[in-house]
């Protein structure tokens, strides 16, 4: 569904060509998630905002269906690792931002809000300001504002790294359940091992900068027992091994820095 | 909600809010905001130590002019209950307010685009911040020999004043805004698909606009102040003049109680300004 091949890019950096991610073949298969694991500064985020047609490409193509990408496309849908909603703006005002762009204008649009809020449960925020919900609302909000915009596939930067623990393995659980609902695929990009276990159907495993994919691993299946506890299927055997497998990896590429200390001790 | 300021609850109200630095200045206000509990009778306290004060500085016994007897708090209420109950008093107060909305129209027509542009063009910011800088600095007032020498004597020179004033915070405060339009919110607004005249439109002109407001808000504390002594120079009307007309009858309790309505006056259009303010755009 998203194809990106021979994909690189470079910034410039205070005179200096700097090469955020070089050579990525990776795919996105229909109704998949795939995670994308990597160091800090391997390029994850720089990957996804060219999928999302946010920062050209240096080198290489990205197809979504089929068709070369060349900025953002309505069926792809970006949720950021703040919330980015507009202050002044309510947060059903914020979840329907999209209907006021003429990309998503469509009879009905703004209706469906109140329905989008509450699969998110945010049936009672709706009057609420950003200011005033936790974080972990404000990002459900802006799951509802892509949702709006009907994604045939939404790309996933950190969503949950500035909430607690607890907090996240709730979303993680949440957010799985729904996107395998809606069919939706999803990239998502994290540096937490057990996120990405727990979230992904396959991993993708990047490199230090000059980030490449190192290699993809698929996750073992996850029915809806396992999901309904996430303890258990984090405890279980196979995915201990293959979080045993990605760790040795990320040692052999030299990308196992201080973000991934805390995922290197292990019972 | 409860009032309890737990670190975490401070944390995610400072991540939710897209964009908000974590500042010290964050931080600062969560520290006071904890300070300040039952500080509601503080502002009132103020208050009547400000009239104690005044009581005393004016008090015969306490000696200081004699003089001073009759600017006294207890002659300045009386005339101020003569005062409000005059016709012409409210033709000063009118004659005043449109010469402030005028100059601030000017002011506002002239400050909003020329702060867009400067928040917006680096170099012209460049060029322009020394020049602004130096002319922010002279008194709007020394303008006044200037500008009655060009406009004449009347409305006119003082519609400059007061727009000279008012210009500044107001241009300096929108281009701030632009400065500080998030970029994440542009680069969210366009994954959403927003073509760049949505962009201005939803996102950039909304996010400046309380900026404006704030500028205008200021710009509005300068007019006034400055209104007073333009009104002083050449005009029959205002509540400059009328300072100077009780003065010349030697009702001097009349000038207390005109400055009590200035004072008054200024207060509640800034008071109103920060109400709409903290509706519409959720700022304290
Ligand atoms: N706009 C930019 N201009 C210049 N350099 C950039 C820019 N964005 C990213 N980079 C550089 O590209 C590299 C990859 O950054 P990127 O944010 O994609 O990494 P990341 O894998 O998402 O890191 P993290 O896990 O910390 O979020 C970094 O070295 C970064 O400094
Ligand atoms: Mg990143």
């Amino acid at each position: 569904m998203i194809e990106v091949a021979g994909a690189g890019k470079d910034y410039i950096l205070n005179g200096r060509a700097v090469t955020a991610f070089d050579g990525v073949d990776l795919e996105v298969r229909r109704g998949e998630i795939l995670s994308v694991v990597g160091p800090s500064g391997c390029g994850k985020s720089s990957l996804l905002k060219a999928i999302a047609g946010l920062e050209p490409l240096s080198r290489g193509e990205i197809r979504f269906e089929g068709r070369r990408l060349d900025g953002p496309d309505p069926r792809i849908g970006v949720v950021f690792q703040e919330a980015r909603l507009l202050p002044w703006l309510t947060v059903r005002e914020n979840a329907a931002l999209a209907a006021r762009f003429a990309a998503h204008r469509r009879p009905g649009a703004a209706g469906e809000v109140d329905d989008l809020l509450r699969r998110v449960g945010l049936e009672a925020f709706g009057d609420a300001y950003p200011s005033q919900v936790s974080g972990g609302m404000a990002q459900r909000a802006a799951l509802a504002r892509t949702l709006l915009q009907r994604p045939t596939a939404i790309l996933f930067d950190e969503p949950f790294a500035s909430l607690d623990a607890l907090r996240r393995m709730e979303l993680q659980i949440w957010l799985v359940r729904m996107l395998k609902e809606e069919g939706t695929a999803a990239l998502f990009v994290t540096h937490d091992l057990d996120e990405a276990l727990i979230m992904g159907d396959r991993i993708a495993v990047m490199t230090p900068r000059p980030g490449r994919i190192h290699r993809i691993y698929d996750a073992p299946p996850k029915d809806r027992r396992a999901l309904e506890q996430p303890e258990t299927l984090a405890a279980s055997r196979e995915f201990w091994e293959l979080k045993q497998s990605i760790l040795a990896d990320l040692r052999a590429t030299g990308g196992l820095g201080e973000a991934m200390a805390d995922a290197h001790v292990e019972p | 909600m409860k009032m309890r300021l737990s670190p975490s609850i401070i944390l995610r109200a400072g991540l939710s809010r897209a964009g908000a630095p974590r500042s010290g200045l964050f931080r600062t206000a969560v520290s006071r905001a904890g300070e300040g509990k039952g500080a509601a009778w503080a502002p009132l306290a103020g208050l009547a130590l400000a009239l104690a004060a005044w009581t005393l500085l004016t008090s015969p016994a306490v000696g200081l002019n004699p003089i001073l007897e009759v600017f006294s708090p207890a002659r300045a209420l009386e005339a101020l209950n003569r005062v409000v109950q005059q016709q012409r008093t409210w033709t000063h107060i009118l004659v005043s307010l449109r010469r402030v909305g005028v100059g601030l129209a000017i002011a506002f027509l002239a400050g909003v685009p020329a702060g867009l542009l400067i928040g917006r063009l680096r170099w012209l910011e460049r060029a322009s911040s020394g020049a602004i800088q130096f002319v922010r600095m002279i008194s709007p007032i020394s303008w006044m020999p200037i500008a009655v020498m060009v406009l004449g004597i009347g409305d006119a020179p003082i519609y400059f004043l007061l727009a000279v004033s008012a210009v500044w915070p107001i241009l300096l405060s929108t281009a701030e805004g632009v400065r500080r339009v998030d970029r994440r919110w542009i680069e969210m607004a366009r994954s959403l698909g927003a073509s760049s005249a949505e962009i201005l439109r939803h996102v950039v002109i909304p996010a400046v606009a309380s900026h404006v407001v704030t500028g205008l808000r200021l710009g509005l504390g300068v007019a006034w102040i400055v209104l007073v002594p333009a009104e002083m120079l050449g005009v029959r009307a205002g509540l400059g003049y009328a300072i100077l007309d009780a003065r010349d009858r030697l009702a001097y309790p009349e000038v207390m109680a005109i400055i009590l309505v200035i004072g008054f006056i200024g207060w509640s259009m800034d008071a109103l300004i920060r109400r709409i303010q903290a509706q519409r755009w959720r700022v304290s």
